[in-house]
């Protein structure tokens, strides 16, 4: 945290050091949630890439409410979002069997994520997406359910209904990948 | 463990990580947006572009060499014979083994946060707010642990410092603490300016603090920004060192500067930085939380 003001401190007054530094630190945990959520690197790069340069390009104006992690965590949801409404990304449901929800199927996807990893993405890209941002935002952004809830606007009883029947799903999705 | 635990642990374990080409090529455009924005921002450097439009191109040529030549004269270069380099004050902050930097903004008398790093130790201790709602946070590298003492409660907390997190502090050891304004001297925007001042230009920010005893006074401005920013950088006479340095900031080149905070730097020997962790943290074993710390051992071997 009081890094992150020293970098940012030092970042408005034009020093690009700052601004690499508060890449190398939270670009790996951008990047993950991005996948997470989208199931497909390429994609999540993009995300990456333009939360990352809007973040550059707006730095001077910023004022920050919360902390940093969380300000960049917040942009790859909402861009992410953005994306499922422009681009018209459909949710599998668990009960519509089928492939796997990707905008791309390059190669360097499958030498970036390992096996199980592709499982494991594969899983949650099937739930809802109130369930994967819920399951995500708790366990790879770190956020407790009263943030979720305060985010999304919503109870925590309904953010915790979520993560649970989030989890549940996802264990039966692997369970039945197992069996394959 | 059951199930569960065992499926959120293989989420939070799951980790992508970016490839050497993505880093670049985000990054550069990451460079350019925050160069773009600061060329849309300056509300003065667009009217300084503005004049230099409506001049003749004769004009304009001779002007812009002029302040080539004027720039490269005084770019981190002093006037006084005796006066140092930016170059030098960067030097001499990257050699200096422990330091103490309190930063003070201008609603406040007392620091707002004080540093204290010790590049021997490899240590590093924040101390945030002020008078009872303190907090102190210890960065110990050796010992890979972050320690958090909240007053008034006295409360401490203990967390094990991740790989990445002592990569991060090791390089924060290596900086130069606020005390120049970048963090090192490539950073600096074109056009910015460093030069010695003389007495009679250094008005007092609070009064009877005009100068600081044994220093010689410096400015650096520079313009890449939303606003123009300026600092003062009062260095020792001998060794070079910031014993402090101010920021002011202005929005157009015709504005006066206004204050925006001071960092003050003191050069703590090792023995005063252990003497503090130890005053703030307790012993050296309760500090780890284990037996046998060697975070900071009591003598170092000759």
């Amino acid at each position: 945290m009081l890094e992150d003001q020293r970098l940012l401190w030092r970042l408005k007054r034009g020093d690009k050091e700052a601004l690499r530094g508060i890449y190398e630190k939270y670009k790996d945990n951008m990047l993950t949630v991005a996948t997470s959520l989208l199931h497909d690197t390429g994609s999540a790069e993009d995300v990456l890439h333009d939360v990352f340069v809007s973040f550059a390009m707006g730095v001077r104006k910023l004022k920050l409410r919360s902390s940093l992690r969380k300000y960049l965590i917040t942009s790859i949801i909402n861009r992410v979002r953005d994306r499922f409404r422009t681009r018209k990304h459909h949710v599998v449901e668990l009960d519509a069997v089928g492939p796997i929800s990707s905008d791309s199927e390059s190669p360097e996807q499958s030498a970036i994520l390992t096996e199980e990893s592709q499982l494991l993405t594969g899983a949650l890209a099937r739930l809802p997406l109130e369930q994967r941002e819920t399951i995500v935002l708790h366990l790879k952004a770190g956020m407790k359910f009263n943030q979720i809830a305060k985010m999304q606007g919503i109870s925590i009883s309904t953010v915790q209904g979520r993560y649970r029947y989030g989890l549940s799903k996802i264990r039966t999705i692997l369970n039945g990948e197992m069996r394959k | 463990m059951n199930p569960t635990d065992n499926l959120e642990r293989l989420i939070k374990e799951f980790q992508v990580t970016t490839s050497i080409e993505t880093d670049k090529r985000i990054l550069d455009d990451a460079f350019a947006a925050l160069e773009e924005s600061a060329r849309e921002e300056s509300p003065g450097l667009r009217e300084s572009m503005r004049q230099l439009v409506v001049f003749p191109t004769v004009i304009k040529l001779a002007a812009v060499a002029a302040v080539a030549v004027v720039a490269c004269t005084l770019f981190f270069k002093a006037l006084s014979p005796k006066a140092i380099e930016l170059g030098q004050v960067y030097q001499a902050l990257q050699k200096a083994e422990n330091v103490c930097v309190a930063t003070y903004t201008g609603a406040y008398s007392e620091p707002v946060q004080q540093v204290w790093t010790s590049r021997t130790l490899k240590v590093v201790m924040y101390k945030s707010q002020t008078g009872a709602q303190a907090q102190f946070d210890l960065f110990d590298i050796p010992n890979r642990l972050k320690k958090t003492k909240y007053l008034p409660s006295g409360t401490v907390a203990t967390e094990k410092l991740s790989a990445e997190a002592v990569i991060r502090a090791e390089r924060s050891m290596r900086d130069v603490f606020e005390l120049v304004p970048f963090a090192n001297i490539d950073s600096a925007p074109k056009g910015s300016q460093w030069r010695a001042l003389d007495k009679f230009e250094i008005p007092g920010l609070r009064p009877g603090e005009a100068s600081v005893p044994g220093t010689k006074a410096y400015e650096m401005t520079w313009p890449a920004e939303k606003f123009f920013y300026k600092c003062r950088i009062f260095a020792d006479a001998k060794s070079n060192l910031p014993k402090r340095t101010e920021y002011y900031f202005k929005e157009k080149p015709q504005d006066q500067y206004k204050f925006e905070n001071m960092q003050v730097a003191t050069y703590p020997t090792e023995k005063e930085i252990k003497l503090l962790i130890r005053e703030v943290f307790g012993p050296d074993q309760d500090r780890s939380g284990e037996p046998g710390y060697i975070g900071t051992p009591e003598h170092q071997p000759q």
